[in-house]
């Protein structure tokens, strides 16, 4: 019984979710993301591929020049370029996730959605129509874990489309790294998703909740770049920064060989910020009247 | 049966006490309205009711349903509306509808439909809620209030921003409710004629305390028709009337105002009794009962509440309060105008 009435608050939830206009928009703006990431890989490769080379010996400077003084291009540097564009295409496959900012946009869905549900009255009605504080937390907890999924997957596949209209090689090994890639980048988006959620159920209204995890985030990453910095010129050890919340992303996204503390971090410590973020947020709200 | 109750309910808001010790008792089949001034502890209470606030002390039941899981599944037969209308305002009138009732796991459009038809709302009106005027939303949350076909009703302020014809309306449709369908409703109003007009028994609040509950045959006793005279020398009058009436059953109201409620001297008697005692009268005339001033009187008078709270409305009707004996300086002049002159 009790599990029904779950399924009948999620179904409300999800309902809801549904009618926000800001779902679908994030998801063109994903798109637009995306899109953009890939013209600047092609218009790369295409501007390696014109690349004027010349044969002829660099002068001490290291340059050749045309007759207008501009400056021509050797073999070596055209190859530079193409490997490099090649990676970014590749690399933006791999990173399909972190590529479409869906962590930036799942905040400001969620702040949204929550926030609403606050200011509107409706958790008030549903908690005051026996639907349980537990389920109510958890039924949002849920439908924003499939909104960070439905995200996901949508930037893979449209990474994968736009991919394969100029491909770069891609073996079976390459496939592999994909699916860990992406697995990772929805750990990651899962655990930065739960904090959000935190923060919406700790502000109570669209507005705060937004500011609140934009100063998080801003302010997250002023004082992480200074005590990089400060370590940097000291010579500390800097390995314990990318155990730090919304830290984990660049990791997720890279196609490299993951060591031991970096699996650590991009494993385990997801699912220590998504406990934390749970039982923050969920005391709180079983703690605190409702307005 | 007592379908809602409440005992020695206490909650304080950072250690401002705003229920003391409040123990209500709503039967089943009543219309129950709750008085009091705002800041009265209404709302808390209702919210109290719903779950919504945690009681510092004290015991709820509904139905019986005392524990938490047990008071859960009671409040699935309560529909409610609390404080401003709870509605999507970026959804229709029908999803807004959906939205509630999904979380119940009621599905018949057909029936949501219904209701809002029966609230007045045309089921196929696309227009978002947030273009809605007060009265729509208003009538919007009364459906939504009545999904799943509640037994209780409990309603905080129901016919706020509704027009002359939505405030009948809702009346006669909470009486439909709960005469035919025997729907319980606890109801807190400001327009306390509107509320007499609806509620069979009452509970009033003052300063978080429950100060008395009523049925409407006691309320009714308790307010009694009278003849209000103003006259130009209350010294005077006040003599006049102590000769001729035996019984001393009187108000002194402000700007030389009596309330003669001995209506065995009719209103002529009263008009040449003044005039023989040469007694200057202003005017007169016969009052009906009035309710507003009898749970005013009740609710302590516009010095018993919370003076950061006070509403304009009771300021205003407090030129209504009768003077109490105090209220008379030594000389027997009105000290409470002389209170308000000086202020």
């Amino acid at each position: 019984m009790r599990n029904k009435e779950f399924a009948y608050t999620l179904s409300s939830d999800l309902f809801r979710l549904k009618k926000l206009r800001s779902v679908f928009v994030g998801l063109i703006l994903m798109f637009v993301i995306i899109f953009l990431t890939y013209a600047v890989c092609w218009i790369g490769m295409n501007l390696a591929t014109r690349m004027d080379v010349t044969e002829d010996t660099p002068g001490e400077d290291g340059i050749v020049v045309d007759e207008n003084d501009m400056p021509l291009f050797s073999q070596q540097d055209k190859d530079a370029m193409t490997a490099l564009f090649d990676n970014l295409n590749r690399e933006s496959l791999m990173g399909s996730g972190a590529v479409a900012s869906i962590e930036f946009f799942v905040m400001i869905i969620v702040c949204i959605f929550v926030g609403k549900d606050f200011s509107n009255g409706t958790v008030r009605l549903m908690v005051s129509r026996g639907t349980s504080r537990v389920h109510t937390f958890f039924s949002k907890w849920v439908s924003a874990a499939l909104l960070v999924t439905i995200y996901s997957v949508f930037a893979l596949i449209m990474s994968g489309i736009l991919f394969s209209f100029k491909p770069t090689p891609f073996t079976g090994r390459d496939f592999g790294i994909l699916m860990r890639c992406f697995s990772l980048e929805w750990l990651v988006n899962i655990s930065t998703m739960s904090i959000f959620l935190m923060i919406a159920f700790l502000c109570r209204s669209s507005g705060s909740s937004l500011g609140v995890s934009i100063g998080f985030y801003v302010v997250l990453d002023i004082v992480l770049s200074v005590i990089s910095t400060v370590l940097q010129i000291s010579g500390g050890n800097m390995d314990w920064l990318i155990f730090m919340p919304l830290q984990q992303m660049t990791i997720a996204s890279s196609s490299a060989t993951l060591g031991a503390t970096e699996l650590c971090a991009v494993i385990i410590m997801p699912f220590v910020y998504i406990a934390a973020s749970i039982g923050i947020g969920l005391a709180t709200f079983l703690k605190r009247d409702i307005k | 049966m007592n379908v809602l109750e409440t005992k020695d309910l206490t909650k304080s808001y950072r250690g401002k006490v705003v229920l003391d010790n409040v123990s209500v008792t709503v039967r089943e089949g009543e219309i129950y309205g709750l008085v009091g001034r705002n800041g009265a502890g209404k709302t808390t209470l209702i919210r109290a009711l719903l779950g919504l606030a945690r009681p510092d002390s004290g015991e709820i039941a509904i139905n019986g349903a005392r524990t938490i899981q047990e008071l859960e599944e009671e409040r699935k037969k309560i529909g409610s509306i609390i404080d401003s209308p709870a509605l999507a305002l970026h959804l229709n009138a029908l999803d807004n509808l959906k939205s509630i009732a999904f979380s119940m796991g009621q599905r018949d459009v057909s029936k949501l439909k219904a209701l809002l038809e029966r609230v007045g709302l045309e089921p196929a009106d696309p227009m978002k809620v947030k273009n809605f005027s007060l009265g729509m939303k208003q009538r919007l949350a009364i459906a939504i209030a009545l999904i799943g076909d509640p037994r209780i009703l409990i309603l905080d302020e129901p016919v706020n921003g509704l027009d002359p014809a939505g405030i009948y309306e809702v009346r006669e449709l909470l009486k439909r409710l709960n005469q035919e369908d025997n729907i319980t409703i606890l109801i807190s109003s400001h327009l306390l004629s509107e509320l007499s007009k609806v509620a069979n028994s009452y509970g009033v609040l003052a300063n978080g305390k429950l100060v008395k509950e009523l049925r409407s045959e006691d309320v009714e006793a308790l307010s009694r028709p009278y003849i209000k005279v103003v006259v130009g020398d209350l010294k005077a009058a006040l003599s006049v009337v102590t000769e001729n009436y035996t019984q001393q059953d009187f108000d002194i109201l402000p700007y030389n105002t009596l309330a003669l409620y001995d209506l065995s001297k009719d209103i002529s008697f009263v008009a040449t009794m003044f005039a023989n005692a040469k007694v200057p009268v202003l005017n007169i005339c016969n009052c009906d009962a009035d309710l507003e001033s009898t749970f005013i009187s009740l609710m302590g008078g516009s010095h018993g509440a919370n003076d950061a709270h006070d509403e304009p409305v009771f300021e205003e009707l407090d030129v209504l309060r009768p003077l109490q004996s105090n209220d008379l300086n030594a000389d027997g002049e009105n000290a409470k105008k002389e209170d308000n002159d000086e202020k």
